[in-house]
């Protein structure tokens, strides 16, 4: 695990830089793509966020409801029990693995705060 | 102990338990009075992700969500789910798309960030009549709870309990501003979610056996062997009602309604600015997850509540076999609390075919009401408020008198946390937009927290007039309000943050567009204010709605369009300046990179 994020961090600029030793002078530039790639790394995980989001509650609850619906847990039917009780567990869930996610992510691009 | 309850009446406990709360309330106002306007707006940046989450549970969750939904979703079944999921997934979307940014924004309130965003002072009062218009909507119905609440359980008049209420709500939103009625709504999350799980754990027991609500009804009805839905499905059907866990409504309807509660619910100002008072940005994604953690412990409760009462309900309405001359309750039978109930209006009946029983069916259903015709029945001879299913449902339940004052007590922290919340924004948006921001720029920050006081204070006086006069349109216009949220305040920020491209003219076109389209629709299905003038105009049935899209989904649509409008009218006018695209760019990342960190 550690050994990835070691990894990932040389891949982005500002870091590598850092062995190029003439950083000073490309400053402006780095911080720019190291902010785009901050940003295109917080728009993927929203994104995966939001589909997960989307099957959940819109999938499972609303349009493939039927279809669900001829599965049971415990007294439940699934299609009923998505849309009353496990769509509401999967959102709550959701938000704290998003904001798991982007701390990590933060850290990694050094924009954490102290 | 169970001598001295015996000998405290219903009445006396009650106030007990109200008194307590209020007491504990106000108690906390004074112990955390707000000094300056960093205090008063946004309690000094310094509440902990775990209270935020608490207060935002609070101030989101209202007398509607307390009193209300459990009622509906036992008589919707499957198609109040949109509920649920509406007034919970919006949840997601404020975590992710705005709450961390607005946070490293760092200012007071959300027409402030329009205003500055699009650089435009005619933006920020836009967005502070869109704000005001959906937070006076809200209040005008938290004070109508509280009134309800007040005249069932402490049988006092509607008028003295809207009094007290406000006053109440006078002293620690006025005195305490943000940090009080941060720390209060708290205290009122913890008496509202006792307050409500208490019942359910009680009932769940009762019927199922099992003590835990959320699984309570998945399981099989004590003494039966049949799972409690399916039993419900059973019964319901052969009163000639739709089957609980299947719906009826059409699909794209449901998908539009559910989205623009989604998206009004991350779009309401009140909620958002909940997430300005914690330290941090990653303590406002964090308090996030808190929040809705706290709201899914009512929401999740909140349909197996529903469906034990339906239960319960229809279990003593016809407790024989349906179309047997026995079969339905009969008159003299009625339990105690079918009296108290019919003392307020809410529940109603009439013995139609004269035959001492009370006959509660669907005569809606032609099928059945032929059948029902043959027993002899001649109409459904009950009908039941929604609303009180939460509130009677310990005394249908047989529960004992604490739990009955515990409901009241909560049913009034619910509405008590919500207008607050709504108040305060208020406030702010007339004493720091409206006053500071574009009237009078010079004011001094004494001055501004005393105009915030003011406005507080009028704001209360308003609110209250229209709980105790509400307008017809109340109940309808809180449609109005998400669909409202939705088409308006939601995509600025939304765009705002995420795309840079968006300018002045794009933001207050999609904003305008957005607003009147969806007012417009409602306007002319439900009417609102131009009653006078013949409105509504259109029949509001599904063949005649756009799409087939009802008033309640139509912010979806109002939404699409501001975002259409603002991109094409930004794209053919000159893109904000540099430094507000530099501001963007700021909002994104939670600390700078500077020199020192490379």
């Amino acid at each position: 695990m550690l050994a990835m994020v070691k990894e990932r961090l040389c891949k982005e600029p500002l870091f590598c830089a850092r062995h190029t030793g003439s950083i000073f002078g490309r400053l402006a530039d780095m911080n720019a793509e190291n902010r785009m790639a901050y940003w295109r790394a917080n728009l993927r995980l929203v994104a995966l966020c939001l589909t997960i989001w989307f099957i959940c509650s819109y999938g499972f609850g609303l349009l493939l409801v039927e279809q669900l619906n001829q599965f049971r847990i415990g007294g439940f039917q699934l299609g009923f029990w998505f849309a009353q009780q496990g769509s509401i567990y999967i959102f709550v869930a959701l938000i704290f693995f998003y904001a798991w996610r982007m701390n990590r992510i933060d850290r990694q691009f050094d924009v954490h705060e102290d | 102990m169970g001598d001295q309850g015996a000998a405290l009446s219903l009445q006396a406990l009650t106030y007990l338990v109200v008194g307590l709360s209020f007491a504990l309330y106000i108690g906390i106002a004074f112990w955390s009075r707000a000094l300056n306007t960093g205090y008063f707006y946004i309690a000094g940046r310094g509440v902990s992700p775990l209270a935020n989450g608490m207060a935002t549970a609070a101030d989101w969750m209202s007398a509607a969500s307390f009193i209300s939904i459990a009622g509906l979703i036992a008589f919707l079944g499957y198609d109040g789910s949109v509920y649920l999921m509406g007034w919970t997934g919006g949840y997601v979307l404020l975590a992710l798309l705005l709450a961390p940014y607005l946070r490293k924004f760092g200012k007071f309130t959300v027409p402030e960030f329009i205003g500055e965003r699009y650089y435009s002072k005619t933006a920020r009062i836009v967005a502070v009549i869109c704000l005001i218009f959906i937070s006076f909507t809200y209040v005008a119905g938290q004070m109508r709870g509280v009134g309800i609440v007040f005249s069932r359980f402490l049988e006092v008049d509607v008028t003295i309990g809207l009094l007290i209420g406000m006053g109440v709500v006078f002293v620690y939103a006025v005195l305490g501003g943000m940090k009080g009625i941060t720390y209060t709504q708290v205290a009122q999350y913890c008496v509202l979610i006792f307050a409500y799980t208490v019942p359910a754990i009680f009932i769940a027991i009762q019927l199922t056996g099992n003590p835990i609500p959320q699984l309570a009804f998945g399981s099989e009805v004590l003494g039966t062997g049949t799972a409690l839905l399916d039993k419900l499905d059973d019964i319901v059907t052969s009163l000639g009602f739709t089957q609980y866990t299947s719906g009826t409504k059409s699909r794209i309807d449901v998908f539009c309604i559910t989205l623009a509660l989604m998206v009004g619910t991350a779009g309401l100002p009140h909620v958002i600015v909940r997430f300005f008072t914690v330290p941090k940005v990653r303590d406002a994604r964090l308090s996030a997850g808190y929040a809705l953690l706290f709201i899914a412990i009512l929401y999740t409760t909140a349909p197996a509540v529903g469906s034990m009462a339906r239960y319960n309900l229809i279990n003593t309405m016809q407790p024989g076999e349906v179309g047997a001359v026995d079969g339905s309750l009969a008159v003299e039978e009625q339990p105690e609390w079918m009296h108290t109930w019919q003392q307020t209006g809410l529940l109603k009946f009439e013995d139609k075919n004269g035959d001492g029983r009370i006959q509660y069916y669907n005569d809606r259903n032609e099928e059945f009401a032929a059948k029902a015709a043959v027993y002899g029945w001649k109409g459904n001879e009950l009908s039941v408020d929604r609303d009180i299913m939460v509130l009677a449902n310990p005394e249908i339940a047989g529960l004992p008198n604490w739990v009955i004052a515990l409901v009241a007590a909560g049913g009034i922290a619910a509405a008590l946390s919500t207008a607050a919340g709504l108040l305060l924004v208020i406030s702010a948006a007339v004493s720091h937009d409206l006053i500071k921001g574009v009237f009078v720029p010079a004011i001094s920050e004494k001055q501004e927290l005393l105009a915030g006081r003011v406005a507080a204070a009028f704001a209360i006086v308003i609110a209250g007039y229209l709980g105790f006069d509400p307008p017809g349109w109340v109940a309808q216009v809180v449609a109005f309000a998400f669909g409202l949220a939705a088409a308006s305040l939601f995509p600025a920020i939304l765009m705002g943050i995420f795309f840079k491209r968006i300018n002045k003219q794009g933001a207050i076109a999609g904003m305008l567009t957005g607003l009147i389209f969806t007012y417009g629709y409602i306007e002319f299905f439900k009417g609102l204010f131009l009653k006078w003038a013949g409105s509504p105009w259109g029949e509001n049935v599904a063949e005649q709605w756009l799409f087939g899209i009802s008033p309640e989904g139509i912010g979806v649509i109002g939404m699409s369009l501001n975002f259409a409008v603002a991109i094409t009218v930004s794209h053919f006018t000159a893109p904000p300046p540099e430094h507000i695209q530099h501001m963007v760019e700021n909002l994104r990342v939670p600390r700078e990179m500077d020199e020192s960190h490379v």
